[in-house]
Parts: structure tokens; C-alpha cells; sequence
């Protein structure tokens, strides 16, 4: 060792290149990293490689059992320009998302903030009412029983010993009544984990700041609610407007689940989801499903950060 | 109607007088000659068919004769089969029924194994009767009286179901059990023996039992007395004759057989157990036979079994269940206990040992003479709470030839229900019945399933659940299903019989509950059931104005319910380890492993788990090992599990070839190819995925094999099996399973209203005038109808077909006039006359709102057999209806789905995997599964074989078998092209649109034609087929 010959001279920034210094940081923070590693590794396999994995796949013309071939964008320019049944889907994908999103979304938190007024007890047992659609998985097929098309289907049966009808209605089989349906089904399903994390939200509001804001001048509930509660609870918002983001833009199991096919009537309530599913599956082309992901990607990714943007005018 | 009335009568007095009778449904028998000819004229007599329905049930036949005062008949009276059979135009005719002449051509007699009968004492005084027609004799009787019918018969053909007759005297069924008389044939294991003589299993290379052969036991006459099959009275029928010449009648509802001689004799009252042991002590002085006189036997090892289904299985739920064993050291065999590692067929009965009629036989000689015991080992997990039950029969010694119950008790045996092994002498509950051998004699024990103490009440309840549905057919008749509550129906009026039943059938209800109770001691649900049933009948009867419409649909719950407790409770499970023949004085043997020994027993089962090779189980020649090929299924464990024990048994024995079979779920062998990991062969995969897997490469084309064309003629699997999975010339599969649409009819619906069964779609729709008066509907799926109706006229849903080549099916032809005609039809159907588009089929036809159903032959089968246990009998299935010809004959074609067994392209043992596909599809080993499957599941497990030869083997009666072998002559062959998926979206879009928004149909699917055509196209350039542009035709493509 010969510390006496050498200045020693803490290491700066300046002295190396940005990976040299960040891997240096990595090495001091190894325990860190460590402690993540498992979660990382977890995350990086399955969800950010397949991402990027589909990326790839979309410039091909993989067909599930045979070595894929690279075709350009051409499934990029066929999904624009010559796929007439796309442009149905991101139509109703749109219906969807904007009518499902923004409703459920209010609509879990006005249920979230009403139900925070009751009792604890009661909330408890209410909250649970409201949330079991939702975990009770494909629960919603209760509602196929209820829009069969069977002369012995609930409403049928009451549309017809009402004398309102003379036949049964096709529900669930008639392109003017399929959308409908769908949407108010997935909106009794939405009050979901988005909803939950309201009522948690609501709950970690401070009190006395409730307390400070009357003195400062609030004059009723929604002053309350818009300059407190809100900004309070950003982060739920956040986490909520995420989620029912994603859930309206892949939109579909519903249908599925209620109709017994991806493939509605004169496609009145397909979304891209299952256009997604209907080339991944029924017609072999992932190639060109992974197209269709990877532009569903970017729609959710846009409507993320408009989303961002949004939430933080809240309270302002 | 009068018409037939009047020539059913003419026919009648023919019948006495010139002796030809027109008994039998006539219609089964003629097969071949009938068929479709005159528009309406089907084959069915309503008349006769509901005279079956409605006859009395034996109680009541009976009752009535006892009510007549006639006597027992004092004679025997010998029927020679040969001289007095009656030649009958309408039965079967002389050249059907041949004397048993063993020079005759094989031809003749199609399954007849001649060479087996040619040292058969007495078989040239014998009768062949084929498995169709009616075959009748005349009797002279010397006064009026009542007699036992008695059949000397030998069951001549080795398919495995038993032969069913229906019993006519003087051309009429007398009473309702009289429709199916079950004879069993007698079968026998081929055990190897020591030289002892005593026999034991074969064994594979690391020990496990093979499962031994199983064949017709060797010619001999079984004796038959008439007696219900179904075990709901236990007493033997007594039938009454008249004095001077009567008629006695077999029609044959399922296979062919010989008799020798038909009997009428007396009908002896069975003794009681306490008279019985009075007479043997009085007559031979009988004491207990001295304390070391016991034989044992292993009940795996029966002597005769009446059913293939009974057989060995391996129990390892105990340390102590014994099998024999071979000691290659010793050269004997010694008797073991379970062993931790390998399987031993250690035990008999399990789950497919508990029909009503089904017995194993043990033949054995005494030690000593006096009383002995039979002492069991039996376990019974079946009917909680309540009791198996075995009828004893014994033959030989003081007890004759002809295996009779002893004494009356001996229909009753009880064996209780309990988690664990138990060790009993055979007794009825109050006492364990002993039973006079003597030495140095033979005996036969017969352990037939019975009913026990549950068969006149299940018998009861049974004829009670008929009569409620029947009275519930006539309240939907009036009211529809949904009846309105706030209508006065006026049902006392209109239908006081109907009314008088509910009450009647509430009172019998009540006293089955009360002796159900008991017997049993406790109050299970199904007596709950009965009380709540009674309870509603009552209300339901009492006030029928007010209570019976709002009450309709929960009577309809209950009697659901009922059915299958009556269905669950005729399972009569039982299995049994091994049982002794010993004197009462003797000690019980050991009824399950002390604590430690069980203990060690699992520990040891559970590390040797670690080292045995489950795959190469069945391997008997070490040369073979490591040849093993991976086969996959996407079936349930049960499936799997018969797969496995079917290659075990026949597959790796014979060619040393070792399966490792594989249960997956459907969907995981496109990612396992993907990952290069696939299996040899996969079995079970939809026609559909077959043609997409093999047109990307993925599977392999049998035509490299050369022994394929074997399978190509048609003799082996139909043609609308093949083509599903055929491309362009290339067959990629075996066919697994192939499903049709056949017609569902509820016979007594349609016989009460007198309707005959439509035979083409234009009967349909006069019939649905009739039915949709009564608030009744018809069911019929439209993309199935469409489909059917295309091919019946002819055409196909695809261009090309025939000429184009490789240009086959680039094409749809729903746009074509004939096409675009039959879908208008089609849907006129749904839109003009309100069929219903959604329907819960099953549900509908069994409460009779939907009496005509068109569905998938086997599911639809498979649902109602144990769903509608209240219905059955009552309904049949037939050709779908069919499309008129130029000629005026009509096309009855049915479309068909396809699974296959495939072989995956990455295989590198392809000649193994085709040896194993061939195996796997072989009529034998389809037939096994399937008559496997029965027993193992029940009547609802009928399995949908392509294979044509395996259909004929399995458990169908020959009026089902014969309908069925009818649909499958007129299938439709649909062939799978690229592109196919498109094809019934688009078709459902179009019928949807026009039935919704009432437009027309013709001019909605149109529209479509070029958007599935475009899509088609697509497709094939994918795969490098040549395309036709769209709005192009073949002869300008093929001009360009």
C-alpha cells in the first residue's frame, strides 16, 4: 500500500462517463438493488419483455407454428388502410372507453364518498355490496339469464306475460340492443379496485384540515370536496384513472362472457380487443394481432398522460 | 285416423286366427325393406306404440289375475322351439331364423362364431334368433292358469352388451316390464393356472397385474326365468295362459341368440330362511360343519361374470387386500397383500359392478358337509346410510342345476354402508343366513346385483313419478308451462281424472316415505323430497283452481329430483376383496390393517411413488423398453384413466411399445409445438384445428403410410368424418369421435295426439300447426338446419368441390339460387312461424313444451338419459327430417362434427405413433372404451365413436343401433377449407339482420358474399393456393 505517494481526492462526477458513474452508484447501492432484483426480474420477463417482444413480432408474419418471416409495417398498413372491421372496432372501442371510463370513474367515487359518510359498520357491509361484482369474477353471466333470448329468459318472461311482446327479443343477438347492454353491464362490474382505493383514500384525509378549511372560508361539501378531498387524495385518483383506462380500452371479456363469443352481431359490440383476439386465435395471424396490441399500447400510453394532465388542474 | 283403427283390428283378427301375428313394433323390424317412400307415411304405429306405453304395470297385471281367481298352472309345458315356431309375415321370416346348422356359410349368419358351436351338445335342436324381428311360437295349455316362462338359451354372438327381448303373449306385451326382459350371457377370464391348479394374473416386467383376457364361456345352455330386469320385484313373473293354443312372442331389442327350449312352468313360492334351515335339519340332519372347514377365495377370480364390465381392479386402500400371486422361485402361486409399489388386481366390483341383473359367479367344491357361512370383505361407499344389496343364488348339490335363490331372505342381503373395510358373513341385517354344503361337492354362488329392500319402493316411486308427469303433460296441455295464476282453468271440470292422480299419487307417496324410513332408520333428503312432493300434491290436488298454477314449476323441481335419487339409488356399488366359505364356528378373518401395518403401508407407497415408472406400466419384454412415444388427451381424468389401463391391458403388451400418456388441457398443444415439445400423437383434436395445425405444417399427413387406404373406403369410418379432416388430397388424422343431428321425439306426446314422426321438413312445419294449438313448439337450431338442407338437396356450402381441384372450396356458395332459396326457407321458419330461436332443449323436451328436438345425437342422449329419468321410455330418436328428391325418395343427410387423433409433425417416432393411432382407432378398442366408459359413468358416458365397426359393439339397443346405423348412411361430408371460420359469422349476421329487422333474408346474406369470399382469398394466398378473384368464376380464372 501506498497511500503516502497518492492524493487522495474524493472521485467527482466529472471524471468519468455517465455508465461508468452509474454503475458505481449500482455497486453502493447493491443491497438495494438486490432486495428489488427479484421483482425486477419478475417484471422485465413478463411484462416489459413480451411488450417489446410484441413490437418485434408486429413486423412479422408469425403464425404461431411456423418460423416467422420479417414483412415490414405492412400489417401496420394493412390494419390502417385496408380493415374495415378495425376501424368498427376502434370505433366502439372508443364508445366504450368514453362512456364506461369517465362513468365508472365518477361513479366509484361518488359510491366511494357516500358510502365514507356511513357508520363503519354499515360502510363495511355496503362496501362489500358494491364491490362483489367485481370479485366474484364472471359473475356477470347472471345477466345472460336475464337478456336470454329464450321465450323463458327473465325479461322475456315479463315482456311477455306483460303482453309488451309477442316474441321473445333476441338481446343479446340484435345489433341495436348488444351495446347497450354491454356497457350497463360493465358498469355495474366497474365498481372495482379503483373504487376501493377511494374508500381507502377517503379515509386518510386528514381531519383537522377539514378544520382549517372552514375557518378559511369553505362554504359547503363540494367547495369540501373539490379544494380538500381531492387534492388530498391525488394518488388514489391517480391509480383509479389508470385502471379504469385500461379497463375500458381493453374492454371485451364482458362481451365475451355475455354473448359466448367474441364475435357480436354485425360486430356491434366488437372491440379491438377482440379484434386482437380474433386474428391471435381464430385466424392464427399474431403478427398481426401484435400490431394491434402494440397500437392499443400507444392509445392507452396517450390516454394516460392526457389523463396526468388532467388530474393535476384538480383542486386548482 | 279411423282408417287405421279399423286395419289394426282386421289385423288383430288375423293375428288369432291365421297365426300370423302382427305383434312387435313391426316397424324396427323391417330395417332394410321400409324405409322412406310415401311423403307421410312413416313407419310408426301410434296406436301399438302408445298400447307399450300405457300397459299395466306387473303389480297391477298381477293383482288382477289374483282378483280373477286364477290358479298357479299344475304342469310343465315344453315349447319345442323348432316345431312349434310360427312363420309370420310381419315378424321375422323363415329365412331370419335358422336352425343352428353348422355348415351354413359364415355370411349368413353375420356374428355368429360358427366354429365355437361345433361340439355344442344340442345345438342342432336349436333356434338362431338375429338381433331384429319377432319370433313366435304357439303353446297349447291344458287349462287357464298362470306360468313362470323359462328360456334355455346360449348367447351366440361376443359383443358385450346382454340380449334384451320383449316378451309378447298372444300378440300383446302383457304388463310394461314385459318391454325389456334382460338375458345376460355368461363370460369367462383366461386366468393362467399352477399346477395346482390354482389360477392368477400375469404380470409386466416390474410386477404390475395385466389385466386377463375375457371371453364367451364356453357353449353351454343358461336358463333364463322371466323376472324383472330393472329388479323392482324380486318373485319371478307369472303369466296367464289360457287353455287351448296361446302365442308366445320374442322381439328383439338387442342382440342375436340361440334358444333351445322355452318352458312354461309353476311358479313355487321361495321359502322362508326359517323353513328352509327346518327342512335341511329335518331331511339331512344338518349340523354346523366343524370349525376347520373354510375355503377361501379371491373375489377377483370369479368363475363367471355376466358382464365384461365386471373385472378386476386395483384397491390400495387397504394393506391387507390379497391377490394371488405367481412365485417364479416356487412355481406356485401364493396369496398376497397389496403391495406399496406396483398395482395388484387385488379386488372386484368398484364402480362398474351395480346394475340390477349383473352378477359374478364362484364355483367351488366343500371341505366338509354341514352349515357353513359366507363370509365377505367387502367395502361399500356407494349409498350413504343406506344398504347395497347382492341376491344369493346358489346351483349345485341339493340346490340343482338352475341357480335359484335358497330361501326368500336371500333376495334381501344387506351390505351396510361404511368408510372402511368390513368383514361379515352375508346375512340380511337381523340374521347371517347359514347354508347345507356337502362334501366333496361342487357348488356355484351367484351374486346377483338386486335392489335389496329398496325394490319395491323404487319400483313404486317410479310408477308414481309417471303417473305425476303424465298428469303434469295434461296440465301444460291446458295451460302452457308458465300457466297464468290469476285464470280460472277450470280443472276440475275438464280434467278430474288428472286431479284424482295428484291425490292418488300423493297417498302412495306418503306411505313409500313412511317404510323408507323404516327401513333405513334415517331421514334423508330423498324422504324429504317425497314428504315435500306429497305435501304439493296434496295442495295441489285438493284446490286445484288456486294451487295448481302457481305451483306447476316447483312440481316439476321435485320430480326432477326424484328421478335422479331414483337413478342414484339403482347403483348398486360393491367391492369386494375376497370372501370365505366357512363353517359358523370359524374365526371372522381381519377386516383392515392394524395401525402400524397401515402406517408403514402408506409410508412405503409414498416413497416407492419416487422410483415407479408409471409410462412403461404393461411392459412384458425388457427388449422394448425405452421405445416410448408421448401421447396426449384433452379429456377428463375418467377418460384418461380407461386410455391408460386400455394400453397397459392391449397396446404395450403387444408391441412393446410404452405410452407415456399425458392429460392436458385443450389449448396447450399450440404452445407445445410452438416450444418444439409437442407430443407423438394427440388425440381428441376438433377437425377444424386439425386442418389449421396441418396446413401450417404442424401435422402430419397419413398418406406417407401406406397401410392408410385401409381407412379411406368407408368401411371403417364414414366419409363425413374423413373429408372434415382431409385437405386437397391428404388425410391428417384418424377420426376420434364424429357427432350428427338426430331427431329427439317424445313418443307419447306425439302418439296421444296421433301425429306422425315427420319425415321431411315440410311434415314438420303441418306438425308444428298442430302442436303450436297445444302450446307446444318445436326445436331446431337454424345454422344446423341451413346446413343440413343444403347438403340434403344436393349441394354443398362450397364451390368447386368436385372439379376444382386445387381450386376446391376458394369459393362459398351461399350466394347460389338453391343456397339463397333454403336460407330464405330457412329463416321463414323463425320469422313467419315463431320457432323459437333460443331454447334450453334438454329442459323443453322434457317437460314436453318442446316434444320434437334436432340436436347432436350422443350429448343430446347422453343429457336426457340422466336428466330426464321421468321421461324415459317415452321417447325415441330418428332421422332428422329430410329434403324430397326428383324421385321422390327423401334425402335425410345430417351434417356431422369431427375430432381426430393426429399425429404432430415433429415427431421422430412416426411408425410407433401410427401403430398406436391405428390401435387407438381400432374397432376393438373404441368399442372397449366406450362400453368402458358406460360402466365406469353410466348411461350418460355413450361415446360418440367414428368408428363404424365400434358402434355396432357398443351398448345401444337395435332400434337405436338401427336408427343411428340410418342417420350414418346419409351423412353429409363438410369439408374444412382455409378460411372456413368466416363463413358461419357472416351466416348468423345475415339470419340475424333479417330476423330482427325483418328484411329479407336472401337479399341480407347477399351482401355478405363478397366480404367472406375477400376473406377466403386472403387466406389462401397466405398459403400459396391459387385464388379466384372475387366476382370471377372458376372457368375465367382457368381461362386467364
Amino acid at each position: 500500500m501506498s497511500e503516502k505517494n497518492t492524493v487522495k481526492r474524493p472521485v467527482s462526477r466529472k471524471d468519468m462517463t455517465r455508465w461508468q458513474w452509474t454503475w458505481k452508484e449500482m455497486k453502493k447501492n447493491k443491497v438495494a438493488y438486490f432486495m428489488i432484483a427479484p421483482f425486477l426480474i419478475l417484471f422485465l420477463t413478463f411484462t416489459v419483455f413480451p411488450v417489446i417482444l410484441s413490437m418485434v413480432l408486429s413486423l412479422t408474419d408469425f403464425n404461431m407454428l411456423q418460423m416467422p418471416h420479417f414483412v415490414g409495417v405492412s400489417n401496420y398498413t394493412r390494419l390502417f388502410f385496408d380493415d374495415e372491421i378495425f376501424i368498427i372496432s376502434c370505433k366502439n372501442t372508443l364508445i366504450f372507453a368514453g362512456v364506461t371510463g369517465p362513468v365508472s370513474y365518477i361513479l366509484s367515487f361518488l359510491v366511494a364518498w357516500f358510502i365514507n359518510e356511513l357508520p363503519p359498520k354499515i360502510r363495511a357491509v355496503v362496501t362489500l355490496v358494491f364491490y362483489a361484482p367485481s370479485i366474484s369474477g364472471s359473475v356477470y353471466i347472471i345477466w345472460k339469464t336475464m337478456f336470454s333470448g329464450d321465450a323463458h329468459g327473465w325479461i322475456n318472461g315479463i315482456l311477455l306475460n306483460l303482453g309488451i311482446v309477442t316474441e321473445p327479443i333476441q338481446f343479446l343477438n340484435d345489433a341495436s340492443y348488444v351495446m347497450p347492454i354491454c356497457i350497463l353491464v360493465a358498469l355495474w362490474t366497474s365498481l372495482g379496485t379503483a373504487f376501493l382505493s377511494f374508500i381507502a383514500g377517503l379515509q386518510t384525509v386528514d381531519r383537522s384540515l377539514y378544520e382549517a378549511a372552514a375557518v378559511d372560508g369553505i362554504k359547503n361539501r363540494w367547495q369540501e370536496a373539490w379544494f380538500v378531498t381531492l387534492p388530498m387524495m391525488r394518488p388514489q385518483l391517480m391509480f383509479g384513472a389508470v385502471l379504469a383506462i385500461t379497463n375500458s380500452f381493453g374492454f371485451g371479456a364482458v362481451v365475451t362472457g355475455l354473448l359466448g363469443t367474441s364475435i357480436s352481431v354485425d360486430y356491434a359490440a366488437y372491440t379491438i380487443m377482440h379484434h386482437l383476439e380474433d386474428y391471435g386465435t381464430t385466424r392464427y395471424e399474431i403478427g398481426y394481432s401484435s400490431a394491434i396490441a402494440v397500437i392499443l399500447f400507444i392509445v392507452m400510453l396517450g390516454a394516460n398522460s392526457i389523463i396526468k394532465k388532467a388530474l393535476s388542474k384538480v383542486g386548482q | 285416423m279411423k282408417k287405421t283403427r279399423f286395419l289394426q283390428f282386421v289385423a288383430l283378427i288375423l293375428t288369432l286366427v291365421t297365426v300370423i301375428g302382427s305383434m312387435g313394433i313391426t316397424a324396427a323390424a323391417a330395417d332394410n325393406s321400409g324405409g322412406s317412400n310415401s311423403s307421410s307415411g312413416s313407419s310408426y304405429d301410434w296406436g301399438q306404440i302408445s298400447d307399450i306405453l300405457n300397459a299395466v304395470s306387473y303389480s297391477t297385471y298381477a293383482k288382477r289375475n289374483a282378483d280373477a281367481g286364477l290358479q298357479k298352472g299344475d304342469s310343465e309345458i315344453v315349447i319345442d322351439v323348432l316345431n312349434d315356431f310360427v312363420a309370420s309375415s310381419s315378424g321375422i321370416t323363415n329365412e331370419d331364423v335358422l336352425k343352428l346348422d353348422f355348415d351354413l356359410p359364415k355370411t349368413t349368419l353375420a356374428d355368429l362364431d360358427l366354429d365355437r358351436y361345433k361340439d355344442f351338445e344340442g345345438a342342432d335342436s336349436a333356434l338362431y334368433l338375429p338381433d331384429y324381428g319377432t319370433a313366435t311360437w304357439k303353446v297349447e295349455v291344458p287349462a287357464d292358469g298362470l306360468y313362470g316362462i323359462r328360456i334355455l338359451y346360449a348367447p351366440v354372438s361376443s359383443t358385450t352388451s346382454s340380449i334384451e327381448r320383449t316378451l309378447y303373449v298372444n300378440g300383446k306385451v302383457p304388463f310394461s316390464e314385459a318391454r325389456s326382459l334382460t338375458l345376460t350371457k355368461s363370460w369367462t377370464y383366461n386366468y393362467e393356472y399352477d399346477a395346482n391348479g390354482t389360477p392368477y394374473i400375469k404380470d409386466d416386467i416390474n410386477g404390475n397385474d395385466l389385466r386377463p383376457s375375457i371371453g364367451l364361456t364356453k357353449p353351454e345352455w343358461l336358463t333364463y326365468e322371466c323376472v324383472d330386469s330393472n329388479g323392482y320385484t324380486v318373485d319371478r313373473f307369472e303369466f296367464k295362459f289360457n287353455e287351448g293354443t296361446n302365442y308366445v312372442s320374442l322381439y328383439a331389442s338387442r342382440e342375436s341368440m340361440a334358444v333351445k327350449a322355452i318352458v312354461l312352468y309353476r311358479v313355487e313360492n321361495t321359502i322362508s330362511y326359517d323353513k328352509y334351515i327346518e327342512n335341511i335339519k329335518n331331511t339331512y340332519g344338518a349340523t354346523k360343519a366343524p370349525a376347520d372347514s373354510v375355503i377361501k377365495f379371491e373375489a377377483e377370480y370369479p368363475t363367471f361374470v355376466s358382464d365384461t364390465s365386471i373385472y378386476a381392479s386395483s384397491d390400495r386402500t387397504s394393506a391387507i387386500n390379497t391377490s394371488n400371486k405367481f412365485n417364479k422361485e416356487t412355481n406356485t402361486v401364493e396369496n398376497v397383500q397389496t403391495s406399496p409399489g406396483s398395482q395388484y388386481l387385488n379386488t372386484i366390483g368398484a364402480n362398474s359392478y351395480h346394475t340390477a341383473g349383473q352378477w359374478a359367479a364362484y364355483t367351488f367344491t366343500a371341505k366338509k358337509t354341514g352349515l357353513h357361512n359366507i363370509v365377505m370383505r367387502y367395502k361399500q361407499t356407494a349409498l350413504e346410510g343406506m344398504f347395497v344389496s347382492r341376491v344369493l343364488k346358489i346351483s349345485g348339490g341339493i340346490y340343482g342345476e338352475i341357480p335359484t335363490v335358497p330361501f326368500h331372505e336371500a333376495y334381501y342381503t344387506r351390505f351396510a354402508y361404511s368408510k372402511d373395510w368390513q368383514v361379515n358373513a352375508i346375512g340380511n341385517g337381523d340374521k347371517t343366513f347359514e347354508f347345507y354344503l356337502e362334501e366333496g361337492k361342487t357348488y356355484t354362488i351367484y351374486l346377483e346385483v338386486g335392489l335389496g329392500d329398496l325394490s319395491a319402493i323404487i319400483g313404486t316411486i317410479e310408477s308414481t313419478l309417471t303417473a305425476i308427469n303424465n298428469a303434469y303433460l295434461e296440465i301444460v296441455r291446458l295451460t302452457g308451462a308458465e300457466p297464468d295464476e290469476y285464470r280460472s282453468y277450470n280443472f276440475t271440470k275438464i280434467m278430474p281424472g288428472t286431479i284424482r292422480s295428484l291425490l292418488e299419487s300423493a297417498k302412495t307417496l306418503e306411505n313409500v316415505s313412511a317404510s323408507i324410513k323404516d327401513i333405513c332408520g334415517t331421514t334423508g333428503s330423498h324422504v324429504v323430497t317425497l314428504d315435500n312432493i306429497a305435501r304439493l300434491l296434496n295442495t295441489m290436488g285438493k284446490d286445484p283452481e288456486n294451487q295448481i298454477a302457481p305451483n306447476l314449476s316447483s312440481l316439476k323441481t321435485y320430480v326432477g329430483t326424484l328421478g335422479t335419487w331414483i337413478n342414484d339409488s339403482k347403483e348398486q356399488s360393491l367391492t369386494v376383496d375376497s370372501f370365505t366359505v366357512q363353517s359358523p364356528d370359524a374365526e371372522l378373518p381381519e377386516a383392515d390393517a392394524g395401525f402400524f401395518k397401515a402406517a408403514w403401508f402408506e409410508i412405503s407407497a409414498f416413497f416407492k411413488s419416487f422410483v415407479v415408472d408409471y409410462n412403461s406400466m404393461g411392459v412384458t419384454d425388457v427388449a422394448h423398453e425405452g421405445k416410448t412415444i408421448d401421447v396426449w388427451l384433452a379429456y377428463g381424468r375418467d377418460q384418461s384413466q380407461i386410455w391408460r389401463n386400455l394400453i397397459n391391458d392391449n397396446f404395450t403388451p403387444k408391441t412393446g411399445i410404452a405410452v407415456n400418456l399425458k392429460l392436458v388441457t385443450t389449448g396447450t398443444l399450440l404452445p407445445s409445438v410452438l416450444a418444439g415439445a409437442g407430443p407423438d400423437a394427440y388425440i381428441g383434436l376438433l377437425a377444424a384445428d386439425t386442418i389449421n395445425y396441418a396446413i401450417r405444417g404442424a401435422v402430419t399427413s397419413l398418406n406417407q403410410f401406406e397401410d392408410v387406404d385401409g381407412y379411406l373406403n368407408g368401411e371403417v369410418f364414414s366419409q363425413s368424418a374423413l373429408v372434415p379432416i382431409s385437405l386437397y388430397g391428404q388425410l391428417y388424422g384418424l377420426p376420434e369421435t364424429m357427432a350428427f343431428s338426430m331427431m329427439f321425439i317424445r313418443e307419447d306426446i306425439l302418439a296421444n295426439m296421433q301425429l306422425n314422426v315427420p319425415e321431411t321438413w315440410d311434415d314438420l312445419l303441418k306438425i308444428n300447426t298442430a302442436l303450436v294449438a297445444k302450446n307446444m313448439e318445436i326445436g331446431i337450431a337454424y345454422e344446423a338446419t341451413i346446413g343440413q338442407m343444403i347438403y340434403q338437396s344436393g349441394a354443398s356450402i362450397w364451390r368447386y368441390e368436385e372439379e376444382g381441384g386445387i381450386y376446391a372450396g376458394s369459393q362459398i356458395a351461399y350466394g347460389d339460387d338453391l343456397q339463397l332459396e333454403i336460407f330464405n326457407k330457412v329463416a321463414s321458419l323463425y320469422i313467419d312461424y315463431s320457432f323459437p330461436l333460443t331454447f334450453d332443449a334438454s329442459n323443453r323436451f322434457r317437460t314436453g313444451e318442446l316434444p320434437i328436438v334436432v340436436g347432436d345425437y350422443v350429448t343430446t342422449y347422453n343429457t336426457l338419459i340422466v336428466f330426464a329419468t321421468e321421461i324415459r321410455n317415452v321417447w325415441t330418436f330418428t332421422k332428422i327430417p329430410g329434403t324430397m328428391r326428383a324421385d321422390g325418395t327423401v334425402d335425410h343427410s345430417s351434417t356431422s362434427a369431427v375430432t381426430a387423433t393426429v399425429m404432430l409433425y415433429g415427431s421422430d417416432k412416426k411408425n410407433e405413433a401410427w401403430e398406436f393411432m391405428k390401435w387407438q382407432s381400432s374397432a376393438d378398442m373404441q368399442a372397449q372404451y366406450g362400453n368402458e366408459m358406460v360402466a365406469l359413468i353410466g348411461p350418460s358416458a355413450k361415446y360418440a365413436t367414428a368408428n363404424l365397426q365400434a358402434i355396432e359393439k357398443l351398448s345401444w339397443t337395435s332400434k337405436e343401433l338401427a336408427n343411428i346405423k340410418d342417420q350414418i348412411a346419409e351423412l353429409a361430408a363438410v369439408a374444412n377449407y382455409p378460411g372456413n371460420y368466416i363463413i358461419q359469422r357472416y351466416v348468423q349476421f345475415a339470419f340475424m339482420d333479417a330476423y330482427n329487422n325483418k328484411t329479407d333474408p336472401g337479399y341480407e346474406m347477399k351482401s355478405y358474399i363478397n366480404t367472406i369470399n375477400k376473406e377466403i382469398n386472403r387466406k389462401r394466398e397466405e398459403f400459396g393456393l391459387p385464388i379466384i378473384g372475387i366476382g370471377s368464376t372458376l372457368e375465367q380464372t382457368l381461362a386467364q
